[in-house]
């Protein structure tokens, strides 16, 4: 009687994920990148384990189309490794937040891991989660702005991908 | 089974007034009074106002949050539509609303419903910061003045509505322990509205005097006032005196041990449902006050007849702190009377037909313990003996002991075994303390 999620169905949050990915491939496909329908079926599980492992509960589509087109314009994102970088990056996302304390919004955190992933991390993600957002993650739990002062955050700091500009 | 029939089925008594939108979704679900496509919509609007929702507590700055939110934030959204429902009194008319009723309306429908209970509530609260007693006891002070409006300035009615963010210490007399957020508060705030209002009816020094007289330190316990205060009024009632003064002395108990310790059970509910009549009639009890005082029957019943065959009814009817043996007392140790007067005043108490008369011929004449001796050998009978020696102040009563261990040429208490049943029983009684 106390549990309220048994109210709640859980096929219905899946296949709002699948459409979200499945209508990301038309964007992407000026870059050369595609997922297949197993591979969308994967990324959808995927999320489904990432979002319990790190004890999070989403709502709609999720987050993953945000990471999509943040993340197809990259140079270190190819056919051969599209999967399987999404299934890290989205992993990483939702550590990330709970590590951040929920200070940083879905947009700030896609943002530095995208600058991050470009730059320093040379298209590891684990480089990305190691270093880059293991430190940056501390300092905003700690309320240190030392973050603030990391080459480029101020210039980048709160500057929104406008999506349908972007489409 | 048609309709009407399967509302039956439903019975309050079955649904959890903690958890009331998803009990009676349960009990609807298992009835089959809803369809498997009423059920599949109750729940996919119940996850579309989720993701709203969340939407809004993150200002849709992010998609996910923690589990542990998640289940704050619908369990939120369930106390409002649960307040709503429970509010609907026709079970008929509940399930029809669950069957019709949008699930995002309803939620808003709970949250109007939970916002009039928070006023509701606020406006007793203000009654009682304005008009209740002021008895020294903290707790009950600083719930009404620090701890409930706490709670008004922190409640959440979106996404918090079934939280209590608030210390709210004062135990009230009949505890509520089903309700969840505003519905909690409203309903503690009409019990100790209905407390405050019996308390009212004594003047505040009398209650002080009985919270000293409960524990030196009640001034910092967690005591119900209005419980201690019942039953002193009770027991005044039983006793046939003035119910507002409060104080059951020693000399009062051993008269209720000597009366009640007879009676069984059953009898004794009947003397103590009589005594609160009494009181309803007397103080002019408000019928709702009256009825929330009958609670106290069946516990006290149940304590009365422990304490009667323990004989410790000091640990249920309270005295009052009596006044420390450096005061006058009547027993002051004294000059003896000469023999002449002190065998007139023999006679005099042999010729009373009541103890409490003899008591009071000895305060007035008697001025030595040794002449006090005297007179418990001569003029008093085996019943008599715990009344006077408990009219005595804890300072006569060593002063009389130390007099019985001199005559007898003893050194100290230790070891001493006292002769006459008078003097066992004054030995005896500091030990039963």
């Amino acid at each position: 009687m106390n549990e309220p999620f048994m109210l709640l169905p859980v096929t219905s949050q899946n296949k709002q994920t699948v459409i979200a990915i499945r209508g990301c491939n038309e964007f992407t496909a000026r870059y050369g990148l595609q997922l297949s329908e197993p591979e969308i079926q994967l990324l959808t599980e995927n999320r489904r384990e990432a979002l319990e492992r790190s004890g999070r509960i989403e709502f709609g589509g999720g987050v993953i189309q945000k990471l999509i087109m943040e993340f197809s314009d990259s140079p270190f994102l190819r056919q051969e490794n599209y999967l399987e970088t999404l299934t890290e990056l989205q992993e990483c996302f939702y550590y990330f937040k709970n590590e951040a304390l929920e200070e940083l919004s879905d947009d700030e955190l896609i943002k530095l891991m995208k600058k991050y992933f470009d730059d320093v991390c040379q298209g590891s993600v684990e480089y990305l989660q190691t270093t880059m957002l293991e430190n940056y993650c501390r300092d905003v739990r700690y309320g240190t702005t030392k973050y603030r002062d990391m080459d480029g955050y101020e210039d980048d700091y709160i500057e929104f991908l406008d999506w349908d500009e972007r489409e | 089974m048609n309709d009407i029939l399967k509302y039956q089925v439903i019975s309050e008594s079955r649904l959890d007034p903690s958890h009331y939108f998803q009990s009676l979704f349960q009990e609807s679900c298992r009835t089959g009074l809803l369809s498997d496509l009423q059920i599949e919509r109750i729940q996919l609007e119940l996850v579309e106002l989720m993701g709203k929702e969340i939407e809004r507590y993150t200002n849709d700055e992010s998609s996910s949050v923690p589990v542990e939110k998640a289940q704050e934030i619908l369990q939120s959204i369930t106390c409002n539509m649960g307040y709503f429902l429970k509010n609907t009194t026709d079970m008929t008319q509940k399930i029809d609303i669950l069957k019709e009723i949008r699930i995002r309306d309803l939620f808003h429908n709970g949250m109007e419903a939970v916002s009039a209970c928070k006023k509701r509530a606020e406006g007793l609260l203000k009654e009682l910061q304005k008009n209740s007693l002021k008895p020294d006891n903290y707790a009950y002070h600083d719930t009404i003045f620090t701890g409930l409006p706490e709670f008004f300035h922190n409640y959440d009615i979106e996404f918090g509505a079934h939280k209590i963010p608030a210390g709210i210490d004062y135990p009230v007399f009949v505890t509520i322990t089903d309700l969840p957020g505003a519905e909690y508060i409203e309903e503690y705030l009409k019990r100790l509205t209905l407390e405050d209002s019996f308390l009212k009816s004594f003047p505040v020094t009398a209650v002080n005097q009985l919270l000293k007289g409960f524990d030196r330190e009640a001034e910092h316990m967690l005591v119900n006032l209005f419980e201690l205060v019942l039953t002193n009024t009770i027991g005044c009632a039983l006793l046939g005196q003035n119910l507002t003064e409060l104080d059951i002395g020693p000399g009062e108990r051993l008269w209720l041990q000597d009366s009640l310790e007879y009676l069984d059970k059953t009898a004794l509910e009947h003397k103590l449902e009589a005594a609160l009549t009494e009181i309803g009639r007397e103080l002019m009890l408000d019928a709702e006050v009256h009825a929330y005082a009958r609670s106290i029957l069946s516990p006290l019943t149940s304590r009365l007849v422990h304490n009667l065959q323990t004989r410790t009814l000091g640990k249920l009817f309270i005295a009052f702190e009596r006044q420390p043996a450096e005061e006058a007392s009547y027993y002051e140790d004294g000059i003896p009377m000469e023999d002449e007067k002190l065998r007139a005043l023999m006679e005099q108490l042999r010729d009373c037909a009541k103890t409490s008369d003899k008591i009071t011929l000895l305060r007035e004449n008697i001025k030595s313990m040794a002449d006090f001796a005297e007179l418990m050998e001569e003029c008093f009978y085996e019943e008599e003996y715990d009344e006077v020696l408990l009219e005595l102040s804890e300072h006569e009563r060593r002063i009389l002991r130390k007099v019985i261990l001199l005559e007898d040429g003893a050194e100290r208490i230790e070891g001493y075994e006292p002769q006459k049943l008078w003097q066992k029983k004054l030995f005896r009684l500091d030990d039963s303390k």
